[in-house]
Order: structure tokens, then sequence, then C-alpha cells
């Protein structure tokens, strides 16, 4: 008797579009159909590595957060932590144990450099020898030059196959070891850190947004004090990690290159989806975020999944800051400013509640999406350009562009770009609240 | 009659208030009035109107009917802003003072004294320590209200509404959570506001209080008043004969008396020896065996929910030992209790059910591991949820929906369900069937007579009387934090539960 009209609402339920956990996605198509009309050449293979490569760092870090904001907690200091991590990476680089396989990437970069020095060698002496061969007359002087050239092209080219010849092909055993070290104690010094920012964060009943706070200046201030503000240089390793394609993929006569962090990225976020949707884990980092006393009552030891979470995230805060650093080429202090309040935006553009228990992997994997596309698309926006293609009157163009927001429309983008997440948030947030209701 | 007797025109009169929540008749025609410089006794049961006919009062029931006049003239009370400016003051039971600022910033909340359009702090703590010492109240305004024990708060609280200026104040269970001597101190307190001519109305289970200090008491039962008289009229035993009603019996769901079977001889499941926790409860020994239900009955405040938490592991504990088939238990921690098998279902659900996430999700959350294993997929979890859906009843059985979508009784089914996926030696409840109505409440108390009947012991810890004794076996009432009587093996009435819950106040 009661079972029918429940059942009856079930139906109804199903039938609805749920508008509220859809709205990520359709931000993402309508900026999408935005850009393509907007930005100059937005729907081509160059957008989508582009979008690729600078996603990447941020969907790493926003995995992380993922975890630690479906707690319905958060970290602050995933951006300082990175930072930290780099600077760590770099200075172990730069220690004498490290020295041999320093040596062998400069040997190799000398090497790769000499390369083309060697190729320019070889066009000159080749001209060179030609336009000997056609000097019929006794022209001393000129024949004597040339010999010079040739002398001296054969001797440059003698040098640098010598080098690329000396420069070892393959990874050795010592780089390989030194790479791995460098590599791997600044994860180990993110997860302790991150071990201390859980531990005191559940003993302390302190926020997580106090306890990470201080962790975020004082791995602020150990970055600072471990390079003494100087640059580092990283390994190859992470170099080509950070720049490097994996591979390129030939469509439509144009190559389409997909970085190697963007397989990193991939990666990372399915090892992320699949622990939390497929382990005890992740259903526990679900339940405490939507009912932590819930869950203690149940008998789950929710202070070591919180524990675990803040772990998770300064790991994968140490992943993107290293990878970034790689993509840069180097790191130095003013890396990664900007990088927490970005993942912060993905995890809830994409969807996840701040509140803790809703949202995941694939919504984050939406909002690092959104946010790059976004930023990528305003970057690749010109109104001076969209004025010029414009129907309007030769006369209203002319007055049109020498106007303040289309000259200086670089420094509006960052306004712009807060715009429309402000627009995004406020739409998700009322559909989320009408969906509760 | 008394009422006719009073010379004096009534300060509040109330005629025919009526109200409905929803289908309910909360209210049906109550007259109530207050004279001024009186202290009036308002007691019933659990349900019987005596908070809503104060919150109509109180202006937080803005949809009555019938009329309220005060000083002759007739006022509709819709908000409680209204009700300020008629000078009535509501003291609420869950204390309402805000902890984190001082007693002075407390008692002129809202009406600080400015001074150029900054608080004036000089003068504003020099008004509260003058309205205080007036009331003889002799503390340090500029300290944190939190720094000072419930007493203390609960008359700042007082002082509060006489410093809005209210000649109204009604008191809602005020004594429930106070010692002896802090409820004495409380009585003086009250007894030198009514000469200066402020009425009272004071709501409370504790007979002995209402009948010590009211001038007249209001008796209400079912939404209906059934008197007023003069305490002088009253004692203890009438009161409770008519707030009880024992004539009625038509109402079979509502148990007003028990035979107790004879206390078996087995050994006990779980034993409990002096525990002991702060203020909440002191020198608790009791002991539960298998297959035995045992009734702790008590007003709010008075321990017993607490205890059961304390049971579970959920809260710490300062002193006893708890020993469960003769093994000492580890206190304080929730997933070894729940490994061996002693389990809490809590009265807010608050605290037991994640309502966005879904029920299957609700229903493993305590023994993932066991039913589901290390890998989870949806599947597997369907198949374990189905039966148990349908084995507590719970409509719709659909492991998909959120929690919260489900009805009341349903979503306790839902967590009674969390633990039928694990072994469950000692099953603790508290206020399991709050807020339920007569059907679902029988469901869910089917269920823990089906876990009674399969060897479990259950500790069902309540403030409502008929519960404990429609179900239990054996009842261990409790008063201020302490045991006040054991009832086994023998013929026990509601009156009798409810002297028991009181005694030690009047002792």
């Amino acid at each position: 008797m009661t079972a029918k009209p429940a059942s009856l609402d079930l139906d109804k339920s199903r039938r609805r579009i749920d508008w509220a956990s859809l709205a990520p996605l359709v931000t993402l198509l309508a900026i999408m159909v935005v850009f393509g009309f907007l930005a100059t050449e937005f729907f081509s293979l160059g957008t989508i590595s582009q979008t690729l490569k600078r996603g990447s760092v941020l969907a790493i870090v926003a995995t992380g957060l993922t975890f630690v904001l479906l707690c319905a907690e958060i970290d602050l200091s995933v951006g300082t932590m990175a930072l930290f991590s780099a600077c760590v990476c770099g200075v172990i680089w730069a220690q004498p144990f490290a020295a041999g396989a320093r040596e062998i990437q400069d040997q190799r970069k000398t090497a790769l450099s000499l390369v083309d020095k060697r190729l320019s060698a070889e066009r000159k002496l080749d001209a060179a020898i030609k336009e000997r061969d056609a000097l019929t007359d006794a022209n001393d002087k000129q024949r004597e030059q040339l010999e010079k050239t040739i002398r001296e092209s054969t001797e440059v080219i003698d040098k640098a196959t010598a080098a690329i010849d000396q420069a070892p092909a393959s990874r050795t055993g010592a780089e390989f070891r030194s790479t791995a070290v460098a590599i791997a104690i600044p994860f180990l010094v993110a997860l302790i850190l991150g071990g201390v920012s859980g531990t005191l964060t559940v003993s302390s009943g302190l926020p997580s947004f106090i306890i990470t706070l201080a962790m975020m200046y004082m791995a602020n201030g150990l970055a600072r004090f471990v390079t003494l503000s100087q640059k580092y240089d990283v390994p190859q390793f992470l170099k080509e990690l950070g720049n490097a394609p994996l591979a390129k993929l030939n469509l439509f006569g144009r190559t389409l290159e997909i970085p190697q962090s963007a397989v990193l990225a991939a990666v990372v976020m399915l090892v992320a989806h699949v622990v939390l949707q497929h382990t005890r884990f992740g259903r526990y980092v679900y339940m405490i975020g939507g009912n932590r006393q819930a869950a203690r009552l149940a008998g789950v030891r929710t202070e070591r999944i919180v524990i675990g979470s803040l772990m998770i995230c300064a790991v994968t805060a140490a992943c993107g800051g290293m990878v970034n650093a790689g993509r840069l080429e180097s790191v130095s202090l003013d890396q990664n400013a900007d990088l927490l309040l970005e993942a912060v935006a993905c995890v809830v553009l994409g969807g996840t509640s701040l509140f803790g228990g809703e949202g995941g992997i694939g919504r984050t994997a939406v909002g690092v999406f959104t946010f790059t596309i976004l930023r990528v698309g305003l970057e690749a926006t010109d109104p001076a350009r969209l004025i010029k293609y414009s129907w309007l009157s030769q006369a209203w163009k002319q007055e049109l562009l020498k106007m303040s927001w289309v000259t200086q429309f670089d420094l509006l983008r960052p306004f712009l770009l807060g715009i429309v997440l402000m627009l995004a948030l406020v739409i998700h947030g009322r559909l989320v609240r009408k969906h509760h209701e | 009659m008394p009422d006719t007797a009073e010379p004096l025109p009534p300060l509040l009169d109330c005629r025919n208030i009526g109200v409905r929540f929803g289908g309910v008749i909360a209210l049906h025609g109550v007259n109530f009035d207050i004279q001024p410089g009186e202290v009036h006794g308002l007691v019933g049961c659990n349900g019987a109107g005596k908070s809503t006919l104060m919150k109509v009062l109180a202006g937080a029931v803005p949809e009555y009917t019938g009329e309220i006049k005060i000083d002759g003239q007739l006022v509709r009370l819709h908000s409680p802003r209204e009700a300020l400016t008629q000078r009535i003051a509501m003291v609420y039971q869950e204390l309402s003072g805000i902890g984190a600022l001082t007693v002075a910033e407390n008692l002129c909340l809202g009406r600080q004294p400015t001074r150029w359009g900054r608080i004036d702090w000089n003068r504003m703590n020099r008004e509260a320590a003058a309205s205080l010492a007036e009331l003889d109240i002799q503390i340090n305004v500029k300290r944190r209200l939190d720094s000072y024990p419930l007493v203390i708060r609960q008359m700042v609280e007082i002082a509060r509404g006489l410093h809005s200026g209210a000649r109204i104040l009604i008191l809602d269970e005020p004594t429930s959570a106070l010692s002896l001597p802090e409820a004495r101190r409380l009585f003086e307190l009250i007894a030198k506001l009514k000469i200066r001519g402020v009425a009272m109305v004071f709501i409370s289970h504790f007979i002995e209080d209402v009948l010590a200090i009211c001038d007249r008491v209001t008796i209400l039962r079912d939404g209906r008043r059934l008197q007023t008289k003069r305490s002088s009229e009253l004692n203890r035993a009438s009161i409770l004969h008519q707030m009880v009603g024992e004539e009625r019996e038509s109402a079979a769901d509502e148990k007003t008396e028990a035979l107790l079977p004879a206390a078996g001889t087995t050994m006990p499941r779980l034993a409990v020896k002096n525990l002991r926790q702060g203020v909440r409860f002191q020198n608790i020994t009791l002991d539960v065996k298998p297959g035995e239900c045992l009734g702790l009955y008590g007003f709010v405040g008075a321990g017993h929910q607490e205890l059961v938490h304390a049971l579970a592991g959920a809260i710490p504990i300062d002193a006893g030992e708890i020993t469960l088939d003769g093994h000492r238990m580890r206190t304080g921690d929730v997933p070894s209790a729940v490994s061996k098998g002693v389990v809490l279902v809590a009265a807010d659900r608050a605290q037991t059910l994640a309502r966005r996430a879904s029920i299957a999700h609700n229903a493993t959350l305590a023994h993932l591991k066991r039913t589901v294993g290390s890998w989870i997929t949806g599947r597997k979890e369907l198949r374990v949820c189905q039966p148990l859906l349908e084995r507590v009843g719970c409509r719709p059985p659909n492991p998909k929906l959120r929690a919260g979508a489900l009805s009341g009784g349903n979503q306790q089914k839902v967590v009674l369900a969390k633990w039928l996926l694990g072994p469950i030696h000692v099953l603790l409840l508290e206020e399991p069937t709050r807020g339920m109505d007569v059907h679902a409440k029988a469901e869910v108390m089917e269920l823990v007579a089906q876990q009674k009947r399969n060897g479990a012991a259950i500790i069902l810890a309540t403030t409502e009387p008929e519960l404990v004794l429609a179900h239990a076996d054996r009842i261990v009432t409790f008063a201020r934090g302490r045991i006040t009587r054991e009832f086994s093996g023998q013929r026990v009435t509601k009156q009798d539960l409810m002297h028991c819950a009181e005694e030690s106040c009047s002792n």
C-alpha cells in the first residue's frame, strides 16, 4: 500500500534530468562553443595539445585535492608543497653525488647542440668544395681562403663527431640512480609533511584550514631556505616529462602531440578513480565527507582516513610541482604561485562539494578541462581581430579599435576569467540547492 | 474554583488556544492564564502540549487559533520579536547564551549602550553588574559566559530576560540538568523575582520542584487542559495520576504498566561497574544478559542516554570498567566495540546516517570488508543490500536511493540494517522510535525483538516510559546522572517510573 506511491516517485526521479550533476559538463560545452566563435583557430589540434600540456600539472594536483575536499577538509599547502618538493629535487640534483649524472647529461646536451653545428659545418664544407672545384683560373688568393674554410670545417666536424661519439646515447646506471634519488626524496618529504598536517589536524581538533595554512608557510620558508633563492637545474627526465611529446599522431594531415605529462596525469587520475570507487579507503573518504559522526559511530577509523587523504594530496602536489619544474626546465621560487587556488577552482568547477561527500575524479577532470580551456581560449581571443572581421561599418571599426578595452585586452583577461568562474559556480550552486530541496 | 476566587485581573489570559501541525492536533482549545507575580507550573507527559503552548506565547508558532489578552488587550503574537515587545521572555532548556562572549555582552545582546556609535563598554559592564547584583548574583561580568557553571548561565539568561524588561518569564525545564544545590539556588532567584512582581511559567518534569515553588499548577494531557489548581490543593500522586491518565485504556500502543519477568540466573553478557563520566553520570553499575532487554528510563539530562554512548565507545569515560562476557573491554574505542558486536543506534539520525549518500553506502558502512570485500563494485553491494532491505522492510527497497529521501522510520531501519550485516552481541538503543508513527515504531521494535530472540542483549535508553514498559524485561531508572531504582520481576506502572526519575531531587 505504501510501496506504490514510493515506486511512482522513483520513476519520476529517474525520468527527470539531473541538471545539478550535469551542470559542470554543460558549462564546459558552453565555454567551448563560445570560444569556437571568439578565439582564433580554436578547434584545432594545436589547441588540444596546448590544453593537455597546460592542464596536466593542474590535473595532478587537483586529483589529490579531490580526496581532501571529499573528506570535507581542505589543504591550503598544495602550492607551496609543490614548490618545496621541486626545490628539494633541484637541490639534490645539484649535490656532488649526482655530479656524474649531471656531467653525462651535460655531455649529451652539448652533443645535441653539436649535431646542429656539425650539420652547418658540413653544409659550409660542401659549398666550399664545390666553389673550389669550380675555380678554373689561378686565383690563388681565393683558393687559399676556400682551402682554409674547408680545413676549419673539417676540424669542426671531426671535433663534433668525436664529442657526439663520446656522449652516451642511452641512459647509464649512474644517471638512472641519481635521477631516481632526486625524484624519490621529494616524494618522501611531501609524504611526511602531509602526514604531519594530517596528524595535527585530527589530533588538535582544529580545522585543516588552519593547520595547512601553517604548513603552507612552513613549506614556503623551507623552499626559500634550501634554495637560498637561487635557481636550480632539474634532471633531464623531468624536462622530458614536462615538455616532450610521448606520441605524435597524424590526424587529417596534421600532427597531434600528446605530451608525456598529460599521459602521467591521466594515469594518476585513473588510479585515484579506482581507489575512490573500488576500495574501502575510497568509500570511507566519501562517507566521512557525507557524515563524519555516522562514520565514526559505525566503527570507521576516521582519523586514519583523513591523514591518508592529506598525505595523498601532498604527494600529488609534489608530483605536480616536479612536472611543472620540468616543464619550465628549472626550479625557482616564483613557480606555482597560483597553483593552490587554481586547483581548488578546478575541483569545485567540476562539481565536487566543498562540504564533502559528493564529487569524484571524473568531475575533477571536467573541472580541469573547463579551467584550462577557459584560459587557453581567452589567450587566443583577440578583440581587434574580431572587430576587423565583423560586419560593422568602417567608421565604427575605427572607433572601436581605439578603445582601451580593445588595446589593453591582455590586462582584462584575468577579470574575464573571474567573471566566467563566478557565473559557472553561482549557477551550479543554485542548481545543487534546488536539487536538495 | 480557585480561578474565580482570584481578586486580580490576569496579566495574561489565553482563551481557546489551538495549534495543529499538519494532520496532528497539538493543542485542542486550551485556556491558560497568569496572574501578576505568580509562578505558574505547567506539567504533562511528553507530547502533552506544554512546549507548544509556551512556544505560542514566545511567538514561535504564528499559526494558532484562539485569543491572547495581555492586561485585557487583545494581542497577536506572530514572531518572537512581537512577544518581546509584549514583554514575554523565554529561557530555553538548551542554553541559548553565547559562551564565547562575556556575561555583560550576553546580558546586553542586541541593545548594547552606545556612545557616539561605539559600544560603551564601561557603561555596559556597569549596567550588567548592577542588574545581576539586583538579583544577588555576584559574578565578574567581564568573564566569558562559558567559564561559569550551568546554573549561572541559566540565571544570566533569566537576568537577560528581565534586563529586556520582561514581565512574564517562561522557564522551560530549568532544573533538568542542574544538581540539587544548583536547583535550590535557582529557586531562591525565582522567589526573589516573584516578590518583584515578575510572573513566571515553570515547565518541568520534576513534580516535586513544581509543587515546591509554584502557586498554581496547570496539568495538560494530549493537548487538553485537565485542570488548573493551587499547588496547595495538589500532591504528587494526584498530579502523576492525572498526567498519565490511567482511566484511558483505548490506546493500546501506549502501555502505562507492565509485569516484568523475574530476572534469570544466566551470566551477564555485558556488565558495567562504577562507571563515571564527568557530570553526565556517576557510579553506574548494571548488567544485561543475553536475550534480555534492559530499559533505561529517565528525563532528558538524566545521563542514561550518554551512558549508552559511553558503552559503545563513542564518548570516553573517566572511571569504571565495562566487561563483555567476562572480558574487559577497551573504553572510548568505537571500532573495537563494533568488532566485538557492541553496537549503538543513536537517537539523532544526523549522527547515524549520511543523508546525501545512497542507502547502500549507508547500509554497508560498518561491515564493508566482511560483506563486500576489498574490491568494491556497485553490483556486489547491491547483491548484499537488496535482500537486507527486504529483510528489514525498508520502503522503497531501492539501495540506490539517497538515504535522506526515506521517511524517519525507514531511515531508522537502514541504520539498524547496517548492524545486521555483522555480529550483534549487545544492541544499544537510544530513543530508537523518536518521531515515528505507530506503524513504523512497531516495525522497528520488531526488528529489535528479533535480535533479542537471537540472543543479543538489548539496552534501551529512552525518555518515553511507554517504550520501556512495552519492551523491557528489566527497567533501571536514572535521575541526575545516577541510578535511582531497578525494577525486576514485579508490576510496574508509568507513575512508578516517573516517580523514580525525579527521586533524587526530593531526597
